[in-house]
């Protein structure tokens, strides 16, 4: 089974493929077992996943989250914030503004790589959004290993100057440093009308992973490690 | 009210009782979403309450997917949330703790396949886990999940399939 039938079967199982596309996949799924066996157990996973998260259907739900809900006759009725469960937390408003600002300034204010790419991939985790010197946001989607032992680190990159269009880039550390192996260009528009899911712009990204990622991606714990551990 | 927004209105942004109504038709996917995210129940409602609060005080605009602008303010207050624990309790390994399912080892034995399952949901990294978070217990379609995450289509659909192929996978070594 290779990875264009898993995709496919996958897209299958979410609804996503076309009219044409489905009837393929029914005419194999009746025929190839393989294909079949693969297919359901993609279903078990599906309902092993939704069983695990519907248990929250049984939790009553809170009164102060019902009374928001409910609909006010005033459509311009301001919330009563002190009434409401920000309880939780609002007191920590303060401590996640810090953090959140205290990013960029750190990028900034050490020593003249800092707040560059190199330096975010170097040091930053997955998950974050960065603030670079010169005001490009970035943000680390995942890291792995590729087929040489090398680290590769996949992000996202907003260009001020072009904040329609950003690059979807992997890069790979080598002995002299962080080398670009492929880049695709996401439009930031809105996407309000149907697309089909596939022939995408990182078909580019999707297909280089498939020949040169070695590991799975790893986890926050994992890439933390291995940060520490870099040069 | 439906849950597609007629752009063509000219309203930069759903009224309160817009939003209201687009949170109460979905709630049961979103309280499941954030309980992806939390792992604890009461904590999943803390955040929901968090996000429909923000969301009735800010509005959704007109101009993105609801779903999944919902899923995002979602996903960023819950980090915003993991952060500032991180503050209050140190620098120690929260997202391991977070990690852990507590109510797994309350299951029976008969469910151990189940709970192999559920661990290695856990395990799988980040960006397949959030995917499939997005797609398969939020119901995002591939379309939503690019918009709430910033990433193409391809990515996502690519992503799902791999965690999928992942998960299969292990529990065959299993």
């Amino acid at each position: 089974m290779n990875n264009d039938d898993v995709t496919l079967l996958s897209a299958y199982l979410d609804d996503e493929l076309s009219p044409d596309e489905r009837s393929d996949i029914e005419a194999r799924l009746a025929e190839d077992e393989a294909f079949s066996d693969l297919f359901v157990n993609m279903g078990q996973l599906n309902n092993v996943i939704l069983s695990k998260y519907s248990t929250m259907d049984d939790k009553a739900l809170p009164a102060e989250l019902e009374a928001l809900l409910t609909k006010s006759s005033d459509n311009t009725t301001p919330l009563n914030l002190q009434k409401s469960g920000m309880r939780r937390f609002m007191p920590l408003a303060a401590a996640i503004a810090t953090v959140a600002i205290a990013i960029p300034l750190y990028l900034n204010q050490l020593n003249n790589t800092a707040g560059t790419v190199e330096y975010a991939l170097n040091t930053s985790p997955s998950g974050q959004e960065l603030e670079l010197a010169d005001e490009s946001v970035m943000i680390i989607q995942m890291s792995f290993e590729n087929n040489q032992t090398q680290l590769c680190r996949e992000y996202i990159l907003k260009k001020p100057e072009s904040a329609k269009v950003s690059e979807q880039i992997i890069s790979c550390k080598t002995d002299s440093g962080w080398h670009t192996m492929v880049v695709a260009k996401i439009a930031q528009a809105n996407i309000t009308g149907f697309q089909t899911a596939s022939g995408h712009s990182a078909d580019a990204i999707e297909s280089w992973l498939d020949t040169n990622m070695s590991s799975d991606a790893y986890t926050l714990a994992q890439e933390k490690l291995i940060l520490s551990s870099q040069d | 009210m439906s849950n597609v927004v007629n752009i063509n209105t000219g309203k930069k942004s759903l009224s309160q009782n817009e939003v209201r109504d687009f949170l109460s038709t979905n709630l049961n996917e979103f309280r499941r979403y954030a309980f992806s995210l939390t792992k604890d129940m009461n904590d999943a409602d803390d955040l929901i309450q968090t996000v429909v609060e923000r969301l009735l005080i800010k509005s959704i605009p007109t101009n993105v997917q609801p779903k999944a602008w919902f899923c995002r303010v979602c996903r960023n207050a819950w980090i915003d949330e993991l952060r500032s624990r991180k503050v209050r309790q140190g620098p120690e390994d929260i997202e391991e703790s977070q990690l852990e399912d507590q109510s797994v080892a309350m299951r029976p034995a008969s469910q151990i396949k189940q709970i192999a399952l559920e661990n290695s949901i856990e395990k799988l990294a980040e960006p397949f886990k959030t995917v499939i978070n997005l797609v398969v217990v939020a119901g995002l379609s591939y379309a939503e999940a690019a918009e709430s995450l910033d990433v193409p289509i391809g990515t996502i659909m690519s992503r799902v399939a791999r965690a999928r192929k992942q998960l299969i996978d292990k529990l065959g070594h299993d």
